[in-house]
């Protein structure tokens, strides 16, 4: 379980390449069969595409060309539209005793027998906390803290199969307000965006519901202004 | 269908043969010729030179031509795309997906694993979609849920990690290591 910096661009889910930033050309192997090095990078990004989350996780350590061509955002995009829709199920457990986990499960319209379930745990796949599932969207999960009593609040976005996730404070400055989060991707910006709209706890009249957009990336929350809210 | 040919050194510029128009048209089909980096002639019907798009745009730039050379790609590649594309020709005029999906996979079966990665910048490099389609999936098909090492000799990759990278990488996500095939 890896914590991301708060500015790291979920957007295009890249990792930190601190070892070897642009370390995108082929790999110096002078083998007489190395059959890789005539493949340009954008055939090998599309091959490797294909391949389940399981085998991509496996590749990631064949070599640092492909580590880093796996965090491309093209390749992000190209696994996305390949990968067969998913399934998540989340087990809550009646007693806090054992912890919550998520199971992904592939929706494979023919095979039932050879379904790939991939089981996410607690501490590996997302953070241990007493969270509650805001929603998921495109494979990376919201996750809400919940934190009775507390004034400071946290929002996780987290993408459970790499196990990386980020912290996006909220810091609830007026208890007459009940805040409500979502979570949801802007195609034309392309950016994750965390939707927050507070509304007046009892007394509906005593004033406006509010609501405050995080741009993932940004690392702040920006007021949008008044929202209207019809129950 | 290939012939060897002592013809001279391979120009990258389009070669200026002086040619035959009238006795061509006056064929039933067309005959197109390329010529591979290693000097390789192949007479192909111009339908089937037509499903290479890097070779449709060439005639369209340059129709006097009547050699096309192909600097970037090797006998051996070649002659197996135009067995593929031969067949994609026959699939266009009868229209069948079940032996057109029986055809590829067959295909592809049958080649080595060298064979299938040496085609694969040839069709990207002419640009035939379905072929390169065909090739990577099948590639990606070889390769998956097989091992790390499996996957290095595969493309002849050298490890580049140091064992402790290595080690940290395979911990972070030790669940994906599990139940791969058997090398």
């Amino acid at each position: 379980m890896k914590k991301l910096k708060k500015t790291a661009s979920m957007g295009s889910k890249r990792r930190r390449t601190t070892k070897h930033p642009g370390s995108s050309s082929s790999s110096s192997t002078e083998q007489s069969e190395c059959l890789v090095a005539q493949l340009p990078q954008a055939l090998i990004i599309d091959i490797l595409s294909r391949l389940p989350i399981r085998c991509i996780l496996n590749c990631k350590s064949v070599c640092k060309t492909w580590l880093h061509l796996m965090s491309d955002p093209l390749f992000v995009g190209l696994h996305m539209e390949r990968s067969p829709a998913n399934l998540l199920i989340q087990k809550t457990p009646f007693e806090r005793i054992a912890s919550t986990e998520l199971l992904l499960v592939e929706i494979v319209e023919e095979d039932f027998s050879n379904r790939e379930i991939i089981r996410l745990f607690p501490n590996i796949n997302f953070p241990d906390t007493d969270f509650r599932l805001l929603n998921s969207c495109n494979g990376l999960l919201c996750l809400y803290e919940d934190s009775y009593g507390k004034s400071e609040i946290t929002v996780h976005v987290c993408n459970p199969v790499l196990g990386e996730y980020i912290d996006i404070p909220v810091v609830n400055t007026d208890k007459k307000f009940e805040q409500h989060f979502a979570f949801g991707f802007s195609s034309g910006s392309n950016e994750y965006k965390v939707l927050q709209t507070f509304f007046p706890d009892k007394d509906t009249t005593a004033a406006p519901c509010l609501a405050e957009i995080y741009t993932v990336g940004t690392g702040e929350w920006r007021s949008i202004g008044k929202c209207s809210f019809q129950t | 269908m290939s012939s060897s040919t002592d013809s001279p050194t391979l120009t990258t510029e389009t070669t200026q043969l002086s040619p035959q128009p009238d006795t061509e048209t006056a064929k039933p089909t067309k005959k197109i010729t390329l010529k591979s980096s290693d000097n390789q002639i192949f007479e192909v019907e111009e339908s089937v030179a037509m499903e290479f798009a890097t070779v449709k745009s060439f005639f369209e730039d340059s129709p006097s031509t009547d050699t096309v050379p192909l600097p970037n790609v090797t006998a051996k590649p070649l002659s197996q795309v135009i067995e593929f594309c031969k067949e994609q020709i026959k699939f266009k005029a009868n229209p069948d997906e079940a032996q057109k999906k029986k055809y590829n996979a067959e295909f592809v079966t049958e080649k080595s694993d060298k064979d299938l990665v040496d085609m694969i910048p040839v069709a990207n490099y002419l640009e035939i979609k379905d072929l390169l389609d065909v090739l990577n999936q099948a590639v990606a098909d070889r390769i998956e849920n097989k091992s790390v090492e499996y996957v290095r000799s595969f493309f002849g990759i050298d490890n580049d990690f140091t064992a402790e990278e290595e080690a940290a990488l395979r911990r972070e996500h030790a669940w994906a290591y599990e139940g791969v095939d058997e090398d």
